[in-house]
């Protein structure tokens, strides 16, 4: 599947090299993408790469992703209360946006 | 346990040991009762850098007024006196920080505490408290004392921050440990020291134990929850663990939680300019 690189999100899996202008390569196949890879592609001018999986796949990797980040935020809260729920499903509604 | 006490550190305050000069001149106005709206804007206007940074937050999202305000007059017409005298006394005391601390540290201070300051006014807003601005300078000033121990001892508060990352606890239990008070106790206090009223030193004394202030716990209560909601949606970037939501505090705030989603997309858009208005020349 060819994805935009504005897209992308970390833990996206390479299905092809990044090749970068005058045919460097920025990563290679099986890579697992992270966000310091994304500023890479982006910062080498690369517009799309082809990744592992469906959009379906992609989505639901992102989204633990995300979870997974706004967790680390959320150590020690009381998680049970209704407000830090809320509060939890926002902020990976924002990380999921780029937000966080 | 650090050579620092509260007074040491309150004596030790500097230009910050009182409100800047032109800030009391504007205020004497203001806070005269018979002032008409010609002479307040004639007062703010003595000093033409607050008197932009007034119009550029008049006319910021944070308001959301539907026609452009270009003048002052016009501005104490449509915010109001007492509300336009509260984002003065906002201005003044972050351009008083700006000019005492390090461009990087004033911007890092901004971004938390302008992030604090629109959700607590947001969620004052919504209890329809009679004076929102009042809860936005709390929210602003909130951290005021982790802004006076990193100026008078910036090792303190690197080794303060690097133990409470290290050691996955909330900033204010290691200057407990370190200074026998937290960076709230202080910031209280020095806002107490500049004369200004309790609805702002104890939200501030007591944004990490809102049921322990003596007559403002609501104020108090919003600055907590507000401190608390923006890191954990990551207004503020990353940094050590956050204060624990105090479930007391969110139970006198009687804020509906089913509201907090709109309070923060509404951040979205008010917070970057906001940050820009009030950083001005330091951002």
């Amino acid at each position: 599947m060819r994805l935009t690189v504005g897209d992308l999100r970390p833990g996206a899996v390479l299905a092809a090299p990044a090749i970068g202008p005058g045919g460097r390569q920025l990563a290679p196949v099986g890579t697992t993408l992270t966000a310091q890879h994304l500023i890479v592609l982006k910062a080498w001018g690369l517009t799309d790469v082809e990744v592992a999986g469906d959009r379906a796949i992609m989505d639901q990797q992102a989204l633990i992703a995300a979870q997974r980040v706004a967790a680390a935020r959320f150590r020690g809260q009381p998680t049970n209360h209704p407000a830090v729920r809320v509060l939890f499903t926002a902020a990976v509604a924002r990380q999921l946006r780029g937000g966080g | 346990m650090s050579a620092h006490t509260l007074d040491s550190l309150l004596d030790g305050a500097g230009e910050l040991s009182s409100l800047p000069d032109s800030w009391q001149r504007i205020d004497v106005v203001i806070s005269r009762p018979a002032a008409n709206t010609a002479q307040i804007a004639e007062a703010i206007a003595s000093d033409p850098a607050l008197s932009l940074r007034l119009l550029r937050m008049a006319n910021s999202p944070m308001f959301g007024l539907s026609q452009r305000v270009e003048r002052l007059s016009q501005a104490v017409h449509l915010i109001g006196t007492r509300q336009l005298r509260e984002l003065a006394l906002a201005a003044s005391i972050i351009d008083m920080l700006a000019g005492s601390g390090r461009r990087e540290r004033v911007v890092a201070f901004l971004r938390h505490s302008t992030a604090t300051a629109l959700f607590a006014r947001a969620l004052a807003s919504r209890r329809r408290e009679p004076n929102v601005e009042r809860v936005f300078v709390a929210g602003l000033l909130h951290d005021l004392g982790g802004f006076v121990i990193e100026q008078a001892d910036p090792n303190l508060a690197a080794a303060n921050l690097a133990t409470a990352m290290a050691q996955g606890k909330p900033l204010e239990q290691v200057e407990h440990n370190a200074l026998g008070f937290d960076h709230a106790t202080l910031g209280g206090a020095l806002i107490e020291r500049w004369k200004l009223p309790l609805s702002l030193s104890e939200p501030v004394a007591y944004h990490h134990q809102p049921a322990a202030a003596q007559t403002h716990r609501i104020e108090a209560a919003l600055v907590h929850i507000a401190a608390i909601a923006v890191d954990l949606l990551g207004f503020s970037g990353e940094g050590p663990v956050c204060t624990p939501l105090d479930t007391k505090a969110w139970e006198l705030s009687g804020i509906d939680p089913g509201e907090l989603p709109a309070v923060a997309s509404d951040m979205d858009a008010a917070l970057a300019p906001m940050i820009e208005i009030l950083a001005g020349d330091a951002a």
